[in-house]
């Protein structure tokens, strides 16, 4: 009996021993090698051990690295909270403002431009060059995502020299015409005058003819009826057949100036962006 | 004594100088490579990409050879998509519609299954669908009711 307590007592030193429970620092080093890797998953479960066994707060960025984790993961909702809470234990104003940035990008991928807005407005002018800057880009961006594009023109000419100004204004002027040719009412008002004339114009021509033959055709087939069989025969057979594609004819014309004007939209920020990605270092 | 010149310098010497001068190339780039997007345009740069909407198209999956019921199963499917679908208002309460399901059906099922399957079908669509029966996908904003 003697012997064998001996045994277990040695034997279980000698597994304490060599059984050290994993530090919070390579606990952290461990999650940031996990993010670096791609292994965001891994990364974010490691960073929230840290952040619950961190009393001493060694490790301040760790909300913001759970927040880059969730980011990663495309979960925004959840990367925002954790920068909300990385900006409120922030130590330095810039490092604050880098944040809200961050923040603000949760709320650019859920298309959420006013929230975005929202949470720029918060930062006060920034001093440095590189700050205001971002700041610039980020507010302009906003408001081009709200639809204000003279605010968003505004802004985004704040980022070039002063020379480009009018290349960058040329871009919203042309913009802002398309904008007024293509405007969805408008396309929608032209096909409940003549089906098909609103997709027309927007250059979807198959579609336009499509609508006008399918609508036609449902009225030629009720003058047919309505001479054959009366007016009564004639409405209840067929007006419920018109009223669906024609009605479904006008708001297809209004999607499909929706469309044009998203993908006008996409272009012109393409543009825009590339021609401030360009210049913005040469802006004092 | 000899003067201490670059033509002086040993094999070692040289080698020892390059190494360091290649690890401090490859530092240096990686320092670049972490700030080479500080005012992040990578995020920015999709945000406002517009969607395209794609018409289903009919095509066999099967390994079977094409028959002539199938080619007239899709041949409609694809004439009625593309020419009355496509005008018509979004009306169907179901995703995948009830074309999508009714091809499917035809498909997984047979004839006679198919066409009982696509009367089930388009028998519950209509807008006093039984809500808590099915999943509702709000970007959809269609219940979501596949063939089982």
């Amino acid at each position: 009996m003697k012997l064998k307590i001996i045994i277990i007592s040695v034997f279980s030193l000698f597994v304490y021993s060599f059984s050290v429970a994993q530090t919070i620092d390579e606990t952290y080093d461990f999650a940031n090698q996990q993010f670096r890797l791609g292994n965001y998953q891994k990364a974010l479960v490691e960073f929230q051990r840290v952040a619950f066994f961190d009393s001493q707060d060694k490790y301040n960025d760790v909300y913001q690295k759970i927040g880059d984790s969730f980011f990663a993961l495309n979960d925004y909702n959840m990367a925002a909270q954790n920068y909300s809470v990385a900006i409120r234990i922030a130590q330095t104003d810039s490092l604050q403002i880098e944040l809200i940035f961050k923040k603000t990008n949760c709320f650019f991928k859920q298309k959420n431009f006013l929230l975005a807005l929202n949470e720029l407005f918060v930062i006060s002018e920034p001093e440095s060059a590189y700050l205001k800057n971002k700041y610039h880009l980020y507010l302009a961006t906003s408001y081009f995502g709200i639809g204000d594009y003279n605010s968003a023109l505004n802004y985004f000419g704040e980022l070039i020299p002063r020379q480009m100004s009018e290349e960058l204004a040329e871009i919203f002027e042309d913009f802002e015409n398309y904008n007024q040719r293509f405007r969805p009412d408008k396309i929608k008002t032209m096909s409940m005058l003549l089906p098909g004339l609103g997709q027309f114009y927007t250059g979807n021509i198959l579609k336009g003819l499509n609508s006008f033959v399918l609508i036609g055709g449902i009225a030629v087939a009720t003058v047919f009826i309505w001479q054959a069989y009366g007016f009564l025969n004639a409405f209840l057979s067929t007006s419920s057949w018109y009223y669906r594609y024609y009605t479904g004819g006008y708001k297809h014309a209004k999607d499909l100036a929706v469309h044009k004007l998203e993908h006008k939209r996409e272009v012109v920020y393409q543009s825009v962006l590339q021609l401030i990605e360009e210049n913005i270092d040469k802006v004092k | 004594m000899t003067r201490n010149t670059i033509m002086n310098w040993s094999v070692s010497k040289v080698g020892n100088i390059l190494i360091l001068l290649f690890a401090f190339l490859l530092f240096a780039g990686k320092l670049n490579a972490q700030n080479n997007d500080p005012y992040g345009f990578k995020n920015l740069k999709g945000l406002f990409e517009a969607g395209e909407h794609v018409i289903p198209k009919y095509s066999s999956t099967g390994d079977k050879q094409k028959n002539e019921l199938e080619f007239i199963l899709a041949t409609g499917f694809n004439t009625y998509k593309a020419f009355f679908s496509s005008q018509d208002n979004p009306s169907c309460v179901f995703y995948p519609s009830c074309s999508v399901y009714s091809v499917e059906a035809f498909q997984q099922k047979g004839l006679f299954l198919g066409t009982l399957y696509t009367f089930d079908r388009l028998s519950r669509c209509h807008r006093l669908v039984k809500a808590n029966e099915y999943i509702y996908n709000p970007e959809k904003q269609r219940f979501y009711d596949p063939l089982k």
